[in-house]
C-alpha cells in the first residue's frame, strides 16, 4: 500500500490542469489590482468627508448651531474658517484676522493649503497659481446661490446651510440653523457633498473659501450633463465633464468617482449617491423643512 | 484522469462566472440633440435643462450648453424615455475673469466680486416659470428645435 503511494505521481494533465486553474484566478484577479489603487482612493475621500461631518457635528456641540455657508464674497467668512478647529487646523483659524477681507496677512493664511478638503481621486489644482481648491463644499438648497424660485421649474428649499454671496461681510447675515431646524430628520438631510476642482487654470470651482462657491445645489443631478452656472471665471469643459455657464452661481455636486458622488448626511453617515439618482429624491435629501417623504436612494 | 475532467468542470464554470461580471446596470439613457433658434437666428450662448416630469423610481435631468445654436447631451448623460419640463436660459455675458484674462489673484478676485451682472435675454416663461415641454422616446431620434423670443428692449 504505501509503496503504491509513492509510485503514483502526477500525470502531465493534471499539472496542465492546476497550471489552467492558477491562470484563470490570476485572470480573475489582476483586474482588481489595478483598480485597487483608486478604491483606497476613494476609501480616503469618503474618509475625509466623514472627518467633516464629524467636525460640523463638533462645532454644533460647541457653538450650539451649525456655521453658515458664506457671509459676503471676500470676506473670508465661510465654514471653511469655522470648522478648522475641528479638524486640527486651530493654528489657521487663529491666525485668521476677522476683519472681513481675504487681502493683507489674511491672504497667507488662505493659500493654506489643507488636506482633508481635498479628494485624492481628483487632480489637485490651483487657481491662480497660489489658491488651493477644495473637493467638499456644503449643501445650500434646491435652486442657487440667490435662493431663486422657481428655477427651471423648481422650487427653492433651503438646505442646512445658508450663504450671502456678495458685498464683505455687510448687509444681510445668512441664515444659520440648528440641528433641531432641521425638521425633515439629520439622516434625511445632505450636509456636505463633492464638487471637482476646476480642470483647466483660471476656472474657479473648487474655491470653497470664496463666497459664491462655498456650496453646492440639487438643481441638477449628481454629475449631471447640465452646466453649473456662475458669476465668473467660468471656463466649459463639457467633454471633461465640467460644463458652466454665466449666471447667479449654482454648482452641481460633481466627482471623479465612476457613477456617483459622496454626501455626508446630517447624522454623520456617509453616503455615495448615484448619477442616476431620482432627481425629485436628490432635492428632497437637500432640503431641511421639505417636509418630503424620502423613499431609498 | 477522473481528477483531471473534475478540474476541467471547475474551470469551465469559472470561465462562466467571469462572463458574467461584465454586463452592467444602466437606466438606458438616450442621447439628445437639437438647435436653438432666438429671435429667427441660431442662439450664440445659452444653456438647456431637461427636468423629469411625472412619477418615477428613476427620473433623471439632463442638459448642455447651447453654442451657435446648437446642444447635444451625450447618451452617458442622456435621458430616460418620458415626459420633460424643458428651460433654456441665454445670458447676456459669460461673467468676470476666464480664459485669457491676465490679472493678479487679488485682482481677479475683485473682478469677479464688481462684475456688472449677468442678464437673462430669454423671459421667465422660457426658464424659471417654463412651460416648454418634451416627450423622449425610444429608440428616438430625439432631436428638438426651440423656436424663443428674446425679451424685447
Amino acid at each position: 500500500m504505501w509503496r503504491n503511494r509513492l509510485k503514483r505521481g502526477f500525470t502531465l494533465i493534471e499539472l496542465l490542469v492546476v497550471i489552467a486553474i492558477i491562470a484563470v484566478l490570476i485572470a480573475l484577479l489582476l483586474p482588481a489590482v489595478q483598480q485597487a489603487r483608486e478604491a483606497a482612493r476613494r476609501s480616503q475621500c469618503k474618509n475625509n468627508l466623514k472627518q467633516l461631518g464629524v467636525a460640523l457635528h463638533n462645532y454644533h456641540d460647541t457653538m450650539t448651531i451649525l456655521p453658515f455657508g458664506s457671509h459676503g464674497d471676500q470676506s473670508g467668512h465661510t465654514w471653511c474658517l469655522y470648522i478648522m478647529p475641528y479638524i486640527d487646523q486651530a493654528n489657521i483659524y487663529n491666525q485668521w484676522v476677522f476683519n472681513c477681507s481675504y487681502y493683507g496677512s489674511n491672504a497667507a493664511v488662505r493659500r493654506n493649503s489643507v488636506p482633508v478638503y481635498t479628494c485624492p481621486s481628483d487632480t489637485p489644482s490651483q487657481w491662480w497659481d497660489s489658491n488651493p481648491l477644495y473637493n467638499y463644499v456644503v449643501c445650500l438648497g434646491t435652486t442657487n446661490n440667490a435662493h431663486t424660485s422657481p428655477l427651471n421649474g423648481v422650487n427653492w428649499y433651503p438646505g442646512a446651510f445658508d450663504v450671502v454671496d456678495s458685498g464683505s461681510c455687510g448687509g444681510n447675515a445668512p441664515k444659520t440653523y440648528r440641528f433641531r431646524d432641521i425638521n425633515d430628520g439629520l439622516s434625511n438631510t445632505i450636509f456636505m457633498g463633492e464638487v471637482r476642482q476646476g480642470p483647466v487654470n483660471q476656472d474657479i470651482r473648487g474655491l470653497a473659501w470664496y463666497g459664491p462657491f462655498n456650496g453646492f445645489t440639487t438643481n441638477i443631478g449628481p454629475n449631471s450633463s447640465s452646466p453649473d452656472t456662475m458669476v465668473g471665471f467660468c471656463n466649459n469643459q463639457p467633454t471633461l465633464g465640467m460644463p458652466c455657464v454665466g449666471g447667479t452661481t449654482a454648482l452641481g455636486a460633481r466627482s471623479k468617482h465612476v457613477g456617483g458622488v459622496h454626501t455626508v448626511m446630517g447624522d454623520g453617515a456617509v453616503r455615495f449617491v448615484s448619477n442616476n439618482v431620482n432627481l425629485p429624491t436628490w432635492q428632497a435629501i437637500s432640503s431641511i423643512q421639505g417636509g418630503e417623504v424620502v423613499g431609498d436612494f | 484522469m477522473r481528477v483531471g475532467i473534475f478540474n476541467w468542470l471547475l474551470i469551465v464554470s469559472s470561465c462562466a462566472g467571469l462572463a458574467g461580471c461584465g454586463a452592467s446596470e444602466s437606466l438606458g439613457r438616450l442621447p439628445i440633440k437639437g438647435t436653438v433658434i432666438m429671435d429667427g437666428e441660431p442662439l450664440d450662448h445659452g444653456a438647456i435643462d431637461f427636468k423629469p416630469q411625472g412619477t418615477g423610481a428613476h427620473l433623471v435631468g439632463a442638459g448642455a450648453v447651447i453654442e451657435d445654436g446648437k446642444f447635444s447631451i451625450p447618451a452617458d448623460q442622456g435621458l430616460i424615455p418620458g415626459k420633460y419640463m424643458v428651460s433654456i436660459s441665454a445670458p447676456d455675458k459669460e461673467g468676470a475673469g476666464g480664459p485669457g484674462t491676465e490679472q493678479s489673484p487679488e485682482a481677479a478676485m475683485n473682478s469677479v466680486a464688481n462684475a456688472p451682472p449677468i442678464n437673462e435675454r430669454l423671459p421667465a416663461k422660457y426658464n424659471a416659470t417654463t412651460e416648454l415641454m418634451k416627450d423622449v422616446t425610444s429608440p428616438g431620434p430625439n432631436e428638438f428645435e426651440f423656436k424663443v423670443e428674446s425679451i424685447k428692449k
